[in-house]
């Protein structure tokens, strides 16, 4: 190793050190980086000029003219160090287009110096015989191996490294085979040649046995590579059913608690029922009445998420129509002539936004059956429920009946329960409502963004 | 002002929040202030300093009820809190010990187990 090649090693050792204890944040330790890359390159190149310009046997001999003449930086160290400036001065970047130059550039410098490094294993000799390779020593080699091996280990968040050192089985596989990879060719072609120099073989037939065994070799490693593989699918697979059948466990789980919730409002609306036989007191049943029908609609809520094909959802297209059709039926509609229309846009909701809607809906249609009719043979009820590209959404319930008096601009219901029912749900879902008397009464509720998130943390 | 009587209802489901604070005037408890979710629990009762916290705890958002009583404890350690919860299997219950609990209600709550607790 000649001088000269000495001082770069030196330089770029540096560099890397210096990127290794800064972390590569700070802009300081980065300029001075590019700083040791230039003057690596400018030696370098100024190397190689001398060499192919003849002007001197080497760059040491140029400034010590004294210097040996068959001792230089040979044209494969110059062109090393070449790729550890380029390396050194990418590793500083952090783009992405910059880290893959740097992995390609460090592997092709690990490649040059590691050809140099076998070659001095076959035979030292045969190197002198490749021009750009004279003279690169073999501690020049093992150096640039070092050099480059940990450039690349410095990211190893980038390139060929992080695959192999991922944490998938893919990777695992991969590390298993790497050694044998590159042990096993060198050895085979090792063996030849020493098979070769002490005339066991003849060439042709040497060379037919290295062909053997490198296919042996790749094939091997091809069908050990598919086995891992394929054990990694089939734990993949398994896990997947695993994963199902707690899936369905849960869904079953949760089909048998709404059914079971369902049924205990059932039994609550038996018992409201039972006490509603009882009184003769004409505000007392109202009251009852409103309070089954409130239940009732908890109870369809539960009865949705049962037969619903997301269990945790339920879709508000189907919700909102079956809860009409049940206040209506209750309140016998059809027989006073009538007509609940019903047109919501279809999103799947979770039972925290089914509930206040459903609640909501059940009280304002309830609200408008009652009242809004009085001595009226017909009359129609408008539901409109719209969800807006932005995640807010507006639920708007219209009726042509005989409005509301001034003065009393809230839905009016027994003990003014409805209108705190009401009240509540529209502030749990952080909601607007607007009431306008316009040839009968038109409710208007506004969820904000994201309405339809609404989730407790467990 | 009712002296000592002074408390905030920390629940996401307003008509139970609601409902709370319905018994509490009929216990002679003055409601100070009503919150839904972590953020404006803490904000509220940091300002009204009420001697008494109803506190739900599974809620909307990121913190539950224990996390809310936890960063208010430490500012305000004469503050008493009464966790009204739905969940009474042991974690919860044990997080919920974890902290200084004056008296765990577990739902569905009578209005005489309130009274039982304020008392």
């Amino acid at each position: 190793m000649v001088p000269s090649t000495a001082i770069l090693f030196l330089a770029v050792g540096f560099g890397l050190l210096w990127r290794l204890s800064k972390g590569g944040d700070d802009e300081e330790p980065l300029s001075l980086i590019r700083v040791v890359a230039a003057f690596t390159a400018i030696v370098a190149i100024t190397d190689l000029v001398v060499i192919f310009t003849n002007t001197a046997s080497s760059i040491d001999m140029l400034f010590w003219p004294s210097f040996p003449a068959d001792e230089s930086m040979s044209p494969a160290t110059a062109m090393c160090f070449l790729l550890a400036a380029g390396a050194l001065a990418l590793i500083a970047n952090g783009r992405k287009t910059a880290d893959f130059r740097f992995v390609t550039l460090a592997t092709a410098g690990l490649l040059i110096a590691m050809i140099a490094l076998v070659g001095y294993a076959f035979d030292a000799k045969v190197l002198y015989q490749v021009s750009a390779f004279s003279s690169m020593s073999l501690y020049t080699a093992t150096c640039f191996v070092a050099v480059f091996a940990s450039a690349l280990l410095m990211r190893p968040e980038i390139g060929w490294v992080a695959i192999l050192l991922a944490p998938g089985s893919g990777s695992a596989g991969a590390r298993r085979l790497f050694p044998l990879v590159l042990l096993l060719p060198f050895i085979l072609c090792f063996a030849a040649l020493a098979a070769l120099k002490a005339d066991l073989f003849d060439v042709n037939f040497s060379f037919c046995l290295l062909a053997i065994l490198t296919t042996l070799l790749v094939g091997a490693s091809i069908l050990k590579n598919a086995q891992i593989e394929n054990q990694a699918e089939r734990k993949g697979i398994e896990t997947m059913n695993d994963l199902n059948v707690a899936v369905s466990d849960r869904d079953l789980l949760l089909r048998e608690l709404y059914h079971r919730v369902k049924n205990n409002l059932q039994q609550i609306n038996a018992l409201i029922h039972m006490e509603t036989a009882k009184t003769t007191d004409a505000r007392a049943k109202a009251a009852f009445r409103a309070t089954a029908g409130r239940v009732h609609a908890l109870g369809t809520v539960h009865r949705l998420l049962i037969s619903s094909s997301t269990i945790s959802e339920l879709s508000t297209a189907t919700f909102l129509e079956d809860l009409c059709e049940n206040i209506g039926a209750s309140y016998d509609a059809r027989g006073q002539g009538i007509n609940i229309d019903v047109e919501a846009d279809d999103i799947s909701v979770t039972i925290d936004v089914a509930i206040p809607l459903g609640m909501l809906v059940n009280e304002i249609v309830t609200n408008a059956l009652k009242h809004a009719f009085h001595g009226r043979s017909e009359g129609d009820i408008q539901l409109r429920f719209t969800v807006g590209n932005d995640g807010t959404a507006v639920l708007v319930i219209a009726d042509d009946g005989i409005g509301i008096p001034e003065g009393k601009r809230e839905p009016k219901t027994e003990g003014g329960t409805g209108s705190r029912i009401i009240r509540s749900f529209v502030k749990q879902t952080r909601g607007a409502m607007s009431i306008n008397v316009d040839r009968g009464t038109t409710v208007t509720i506004r969820f904000p963004k994201g309405f339809n998130r609404r989730s407790r943390n467990d | 002002m009712i002296e000592g009587r002074r408390t905030v209802i920390v629940e996401d489901e307003i008509m139970i929040q609601d409902y709370l604070a319905d018994l509490c005037e009929i216990y002679d408890m003055e409601v100070v202030g009503t919150a839904d979710n972590g953020v404006e629990a803490i904000e509220t009762i940091r300002e009204t300093r009420p001697d008494y916290v109803l506190m739900d705890v599974r809620l909307v958002g990121e913190m539950d009820g224990v996390a809310i009583a936890k960063t208010v404890y430490d500012e305000q350690p004469n503050l008493k809190i009464i966790y009204i919860t739905g969940s009474n299997e042991p974690p919860t219950i044990a997080r919920i010990n974890s902290d200084h609990p004056y008296k765990i209600l577990i739902k569905p709550i009578l209005p005489d187990d309130l009274r039982q607790a304020l008392a």
